[in-house]
């Protein structure tokens, strides 16, 4: 039994692949086969989310330093009396590897920015303006950035409103408008308008971003939007009419000439 | 029976010694606790908005929101007004603001003025020169909507009763240390010219040399083209009393002395009671 063990031939090598088969264990397949992944990851920027592009982007270009020499970095060949282990390292493209990994360390967060194209959203809490009148209670609101609605929620006797925005917009502003409609205008307060629509530029800089309130992920915008409700006309009636007022005349005196009326004003 | 009691302490304070009239005071009281609620802010940030509800009945609303105002009168006057007296003072007066509005609307839709004259007439009532002076100050705030506010009110409920307080404003030496001193004497200059036409004796001579004065201090500040327009405004309307007019008529005596004793009692002391003599 030993002996027809030891007189064993020694096994052949397997023979040479060929066509299609030789074809997907060469370099060039795995490089094309990188590339097309990276072709993928750029096609679905917007589309699929960014977590999804940066995998095929990592594994595309992971394939692609494979096909340009990697692949050969362990090989092992059995024989019958010994084990050879054949080991090439794979220099330049290793080397490459090791750069991308340390660029990924290294450079995460401008990573995360460059890929991170969906939309991020800071809260803007909407008031009413601190004036005793200002109140939101009989009012709708609606809110849009370039004509397209926002999310926006009542909360209590305040609006908070999820401003979407891009990590490429950082530093830059995000211009909302507004619009506040009376729910009931047969009841309305003549003192509070009808409706009010006006816009605020929110500063889309981190400084102005209160992440501890709110979490990281949705960050409040420190200023809250004021919205002033008053109507200036009917109180510029009020003290208009305030201005023609007349007093009560003594016994026996007789009325003032017709006179102008007082300029009653709130400088 | 402590009820009673409650309520003949409570009269007692309130210089209401008649032992019904006691419990009525003591039913006001416990009627205003939810306007004196709905003024009080839960924070330094916020001004209460007084609810609508509270409002509708004005009759009920108005005599509880005038003794707020005149609760504030030790809180005002100071250099800065501080965060709950600002807040409460702002909450109570737009409140007031509102009931004006409103019955000024349906007025108009109406074609009368019933409903403010009424509205003026219960004020004057309930009011007294504590209130019409925590106004006044009000009138020279540095808040926009607070002086606003104030003169809306003071514009309508200014009379001959107390016409004296936005005067003796209009003599403190320290009006126009304020950033908006500019603002405040314009404001009071407004108010008092309201009366002009119609002012008594003292009132009338009262107004016309704190105009002659202020005429003079405007020749030598920076005085706005507004302050001169109210001055020459104030002119007029004196002048467009006849001879025989309320100017010829004293103030009756009642008046005469709550007004002296607010011109003596006026901190800071005046410099002069010259013109603001009763």
């Amino acid at each position: 039994m030993r002996k027809a063990i030891g007189n064993a031939a020694p096994a052949s090598p397997p023979p040479p692949l060929t066509g299609w088969a030789a074809f997907t264990q060469s370099g060039i397949f795995f490089i094309l086969l990188g590339l097309i992944l990276l072709l993928v990851a750029y096609w679905g920027l917007g589309i699929v989310h960014s977590t999804f592009s940066f995998v095929l982007v990592v594994l595309g270009v992971a394939i692609l330093l494979y096909g340009t020499g990697t692949q050969g970095m362990g090989r092992l060949e059995s024989g019958s009396d010994k084990a050879k282990y054949n080991i090439a390292l794979a220099g330049g493209a290793g080397v490459l590897s090791f750069c991308i990994a340390y660029g990924i360390v290294h450079y995460s967060g401008e990573m995360q920015r460059a890929f991170q194209i969906e939309r991020k959203y800071v809260i803007a809490v909407v008031k009413p303006n601190p004036d005793g009148n200002s109140s939101f209670a009989s009012y709708w609101a609606q809110f849009q950035i370039d004509g397209v609605p926002i999310p926006a929620m009542k909360r209590g006797d305040f609006v908070v409103v999820y401003i979407p925005y891009l990590e490429t917009q950082k530093d830059g502003t995000q211009r909302v408008s507004f619009f506040f409609q009376q729910q009931d205008s047969a009841t309305r307060d003549p003192l509070l308008r009808s409706s009010v629509a006006d816009q605020v530029e929110i500063s889309l800089s981190e400084k102005r971003f209160d992440r501890g309130n709110g979490g990281y992920d949705f960050p409040v915008y420190k200023e809250p939007v004021l919205v002033d409700l008053r109507s200036a006309a009917t109180s510029a009636t009020v003290l208009r009419n305030a201005g023609s007022r007349q007093l009560t005349q003594a016994v026996g005196a007789t009325p003032p000439k017709e006179t102008a009326p007082a300029v009653v004003e709130a400088q | 029976m402590i009820k009673a009691i409650g309520a003949s302490f409570i009269g007692l304070l309130t210089g209401c010694f008649i032992p019904t009239c006691g419990v009525a005071q003591a039913q006001v009281q416990s009627n205003c606790a939810v306007y004196v609620d709905a003024v009080t802010a839960s924070s330094k940030e916020t001004v209460p908005v007084v609810p609508e509800k509270l409002l509708t009945d004005w009759g009920t609303a108005l005599p509880c929101l005038v003794k707020i105002v005149e609760s504030l009168k030790d809180q005002v006057g100071g250099s800065t007004l501080s965060a709950d007296a600002r807040s409460k003072i702002l909450s109570t007066t737009a409140a007031f603001r509102s009931i004006v509005t409103k019955l000024n609307a349906s007025d108009q839709a109406a074609g009368n003025t019933n409903g403010l004259d009424d509205f003026i007439k219960r004020f004057r009532l309930a009011d007294n020169l504590n209130v019409i002076s925590v106004l006044s100050y009000g009138a020279r705030s540095d808040v926009y909507d607070i002086r606003l506010n104030s003169v809306l009110l003071l514009g309508n409920v200014i009379d001959n009763t107390s016409v004296c307080v936005p005067l003796t404003h209009l003599n403190d030496p320290t009006l126009m240390n304020s950033s908006n001193g500019l603002n405040g004497r314009a404001n009071l200059l407004g108010i008092i010219s309201v009366v002009a036409p119609w002012a008594y004796k003292q009132n009338y001579e009262n107004i016309e040399k704190t105009r002659d004065l202020i005429s003079t201090q405007i020749a030598s500040d920076s005085a706005t083209k507004t302050t001169l327009t109210i001055l020459e405004n104030i002119r007029v309307r004196l002048n467009s009393q006849n001879s025989d007019s309320n100017k010829n008529v004293n103030l009756p005596e009642q008046w005469r002395i709550a007004c002296r004793s607010y011109v003596e009692t006026f901190v800071p002391k005046l410099p002069s009671m010259d013109n603001v003599k009763y």
